[in-house]
């Protein structure tokens, strides 16, 4: 009873009208590749701990070599300083680039064990499943003929294994997949043998059987990789005349290394069964998809379930056949957009972060991207976020019945920072950094949970406005491919800001310094890019958006406002100071865009989020050209006044959108005309506390 | 040469290889109970028998031992070969009733339904021949339902201390019954 009620609180109703198999995402797919990424980036690590130990000493005497060769003076007026800095990074590059070499060995020494093991391990199953003997020409057609029913190409070789096998199963090996049934399968009648040969060849269409056994062959090969720089230094201990292999490995550093491995090794494996349950529970709907279910139900209510312990519940490789039977009952989908998914994906994009820098930032060191280098681990994490819980929160909003029915529970948008901030903690690529926190200070473990939430909730919202405008019920190949893009540009995002923002709380231990700072003059990159992907995103909910005179109503009434405070209210800005003055224009442009947001929020709720994202851009806009109106040649400063103050937009609607989701959701406010009224009433307080306080505020 | 003519050559070479072994330990009633047993419940499984009697003949305990694979790309569902479980069933009863076996189940059924089940075992070999001088059994009074019951029940015991699924153990050791005292294949 309690597994029925599980399943059905995990299951959300997407049909196949709403969800084709055939073109929807499988968040699970994702999951593999993210766990994949997460334990090939630990060979960075280890490649990084080798370089270090082995050239450590000669990349150390280059950058100091490079350091003394251009001394700064106190005369150097600043763009000396910047070319010499610029000289110093070029002079350091070759031994940078020798750095990130070293590491992407570690990564691909770990591939090419691999990818053996990937051939070794399936093989040596097969072989104990053996003596194996080829199934008949008519098992190879059903094969074929299920391969072709689910679109798939490559057709598995059916065999039979050995009379004590009893479980069917697929494994690839040597270019060919083989699925091994046991010879008791004879017995069975035809259509369940039928269900049995299409539940496997799902597999092998889903590309299941590659991804598990690509998971297991790194996963093995993790541990010798990870063992290497203790055996180097061991031996560096019984080489050196100076140091003892005591010596070598009794630093606290070693243990704190073998802690961390050994919780992503445990980690890893946990997420690859709890992905492969998953799979299972797919596996069962595609191999029933528009056809009937009853002869693998009826398979399925074979066995009783057996009383399991947490633990092997944890361990287990399949769901238990009383969830199997509810999932499939219910012929629909499961989301996999609950707390604990959300934590998963959290946690393994956090691992990513700080790792793939091992190789990206030392490998953009004197190269033109060298400006993007900090974006490198956030660009792979958004990336894997996106596909792995981006398309999961919008499978789980698109087959919420009635459309725009909150299908996202809060435990799904908290599950996911609460991973990040796990995985900040434990990452393998922290360890020597425990004491000085995630990237050299522990604002990390704040901005990037709290603004990816953000992102999660910006996401739900985006969902949200596109279920209640799309046309069809169907979702098609590019609509996912269009949901990819838009998830990706949110966690880059807000990765990349979360980590501008932590470096600058930390360099200054101030957090208004870090929000003004890392979201109006967070780098050029970050300047244009989120200033670009706030139109577009802002564009796509102008176009999901229903209602829209009341949203441009609202927006031109909050402009006014803002831009009426602005010039009406007494300020603490230097006149004569230029700078200062567009500065203040940015803000009453953050201004505008933030009482849309709070009047949109008041009156709809987590529903308002949506339309938040359409008329809040909107109205920054509105009020940042007015200000142009001050210059003889606005055009000349036009990219300026959309580069600041929208980047800063930004991070205010990725700080509160966590916030905002969370908020119930709220009946349209009746009548029209008083959103527009409520606008104004929200923009006063909100431009008069800016003008109270500019003075904080400029540079 | 077509496809299914090469894989029915490969199949019987493999079948020859797994059976080449002769039995020579396993009671000829207990191997013609379970062919009739095999042959009325479980007719899929004949192609294989032979394979199968050789290999549980080598290592009886190692053929009703399922592979723990915990293949990661697998079903879930545990699907067994039926006909060792006979051949268990069957030798159990065979050497049991013989008193080969110290077994305190079959000891547990009564002097008559031990002495009935025995002839019958023997008639079966009696039909084949074997044994010509052996007492027709066809007009002793077969056992009621509730002392096949209680037969079923032993084997059915037998069969789960075997790690035969409760399921499995219970149809198992009712086809076993019905055949024994019914002396015709079916279930």
């Amino acid at each position: 009873m309690r597994d029925q009620d599980t399943a059905v609180r995990e299951v959300r109703v997407l049909t196949a009208t709403d969800s084709d198999p055939a073109t929807a995402p499988s968040p699970g797919r994702a999951r593999y590749v993210l766990l994949v990424v997460v334990l090939l980036l630990a060979g960075a690590f280890v490649g990084n701990l080798l370089h270090d130990q082995f050239l450590g000493a000669s990349w150390r005497d280059a950058a100091q070599s490079c350091v003394t060769g251009m001394d700064q003076s106190a005369s150097d007026s600043p763009e000396q300083t910047l070319a010499k800095a610029e000289q110093r990074l070029q002079c350091q590059a070759p031994t940078e680039h020798r750095r990130a070499m070293v590491a992407l060995g570690g990564t691909v020494l770990l591939i090419v064990l691999g990818l053996i093991l990937m051939q070794l391990l399936p093989y040596r199953l097969f072989r104990r499943a053996g003596p194996v003997r080829p199934a008949s020409v008519e098992w190879q057609r059903r094969a074929k003929e299920a391969v072709r029913s689910m679109g798939g190409r490559m057709t598995p070789v059916v065999v039979w294994g050995s009379f004590t096998l009893r479980e069917p199963f697929t494994v690839r090996y040597l270019r060919r997949i083989r699925v091994v049934l046991p010879p008791g399968v004879v017995n069975l009648p035809e259509a369940q043998a039928n269900a049995i040969l299409r539940h496997e060849t799902t597999h092998v269409v889903a590309g299941d059987v590659n991804l598990v056994w690509l998971t297991r062959g790194v996963w093995w090969a993790l541990p010798p990789v990870l063992l290497l720089p203790v055996v180097t230094s061991a031996v560096e201990g019984v080489l050196a005349d100076s140091k003892t292999v005591s010596q070598m490995l009794g630093q606290p550093f070693w243990l704190e290394y073998a802690a961390r491995a050994g919780a992503l090794l445990l980690l890893a494996a946990l997420i690859s069964l709890s992905v492969l349950r998953s799979r299972e529970h797919e596996a069962d709907l595609r191999s029933v998809h528009g056809m009937s279910a009853a002869p693998l139900q009826a398979l399925l209510s074979r066995w009783p379930d057996q009383s399991m312990s947490r633990w092997q519940r944890l361990t287990s490789i399949h769901p238990s056949f009383t969830h199997r039977l509810t999932v499939l009952g219910s012929r629909d989908l499961i989301t996999h957009a609950r707390f604990i998914e959300g934590a998963t994906v959290g946690l393994l994009a956090a691992m990513t972060l700080q790792a793939s820098g091992f190789v990206v930032i030392p490998g953009l060191t004197g190269t033109p991207l060298a400006a993007y280098s900090l974006l490198g681990g956030p660009l792979l994490a958004g990336i894997l976020l996106a596909i792995g819980w981006g398309t999961a929160l919008w499978r789980a909003v698109l087959s919420a019945r009635p459309a725009n029915h909150p299908a996202i529970n809060r435990g799904a948008l908290l599950g996911l920072p609460a991973g990040i901030a796990l995985g900040l903690l434990i990452d393998l690529s922290r360890a020597g950094t425990t004491t000085s926190g995630p990237f050299g200070g522990w604002a990390m473990l704040v901005t990037a949970p709290l603004v990816v939430a953000g992102a999660g909730g910006l996401s739900v919202a985006l969902a949200s406005l596109w279920a209640t405008r799309r046309t069809t019920a169907h979702t098609a190949r590019w609509s996912w491919l269009l949901i990819a893009v838009v998830n990706a540009v949110l966690f880059t995002g807000a990765l990349w800001i979360s980590q501008v923002t932590a470096h600058l709380q930390t360099l200054s231990d101030s957090w208004l310094y870090a929000y003004v700072i890392g979201g109006m003059s967070g780098g050029e990159g970050w300047l244009r890019s989120a200033a670009v992907a706030l139109i577009g995103i802002s564009a796509l909910a102008w176009g999901w958006s229903s209602q829209r005179l009341s949203l441009i109503a609202i927006g031109v009434l909050v402009s006014a406002a803002a831009t009426a405070g602005r010039w009406l209210l007494p300020s603490t800005v230097d006149p004569a100071n230029p700078g200062q003055l567009a500065q203040l224009d940015w803000w009453a442009a953050v201004a505008a865009g933030t009482g849309c947001l709070l009047t949109v929020l008041a009156v709809r709720g987590a529903a308002g989020l949506g339309q938040a994202l359409a008329v809040a851009p909107f109205a920054t806009v509105l009020t940042a050209a007015v200000g142009l109106f001050r210059y003889t040649d606005p055009w000349g400063v036009a990219e300026i006044y959309l580069t600041r103050p929208l980047p800063l937009l930004a991070l205010t609607l990725l700080a509160v959108a966590l916030l905002a989701a969370l908020l119930p959701t709220r009946a349209r406010l009746e009548p029209r005309w008083l959103s527009p009224l409520l606008a104004v009433v929200f923009t006063a307080p909100v431009i008069m506390l800016i003008m109270l306080t500019i003075g904080a505020l400029v540079w | 040469m077509p496809a299914a003519l090469v894989i029915e050559i490969r199949n019987n070479v493999i079948l020859r290889r797994l059976s080449a072994p002769v039995l020579a330990s396993i009671d000829p009633e207990a191997v013609d109970l379970t062919r009739a047993v095999v042959e009325g419940c479980y007719p899929a499984e004949l192609d294989l028998f032979d394979a199968i009697l050789a290999q549980f003949e080598a290592d009886p305990d190692g053929l009703l031992e399922p592979d723990r694979l915990r293949a990661p790309v697998g079903m879930g569902v545990d699907i067994a070969l039926l006909a060792p479980y006979v051949l268990a069933a069957a030798t159990f009863l065979s050497a049991g009733l013989a008193e080969k076996l110290a077994d305190n189940a079959i000891d547990s059924l009564g002097q008559s339904i031990r002495d009935r089940l025995a002839r019958r075992l023997a008639a079966r070999r009696g039909r084949r021949g074997e044994a010509a001088s052996e007492p027709t059994v066809e007009s002793e009074p077969a056992l009621t339902v509730a002392e096949m019951d209680e037969v079923t029940v032993v084997i059915t015991v037998h069969l789960s201390g075997r790690g035969a699924d409760p399921a499995v153990a219970r149809n198992v050791a009712e086809c076993v019954t019905k055949t024994l005292l019914s002396g015709k294949s079916g279930c």
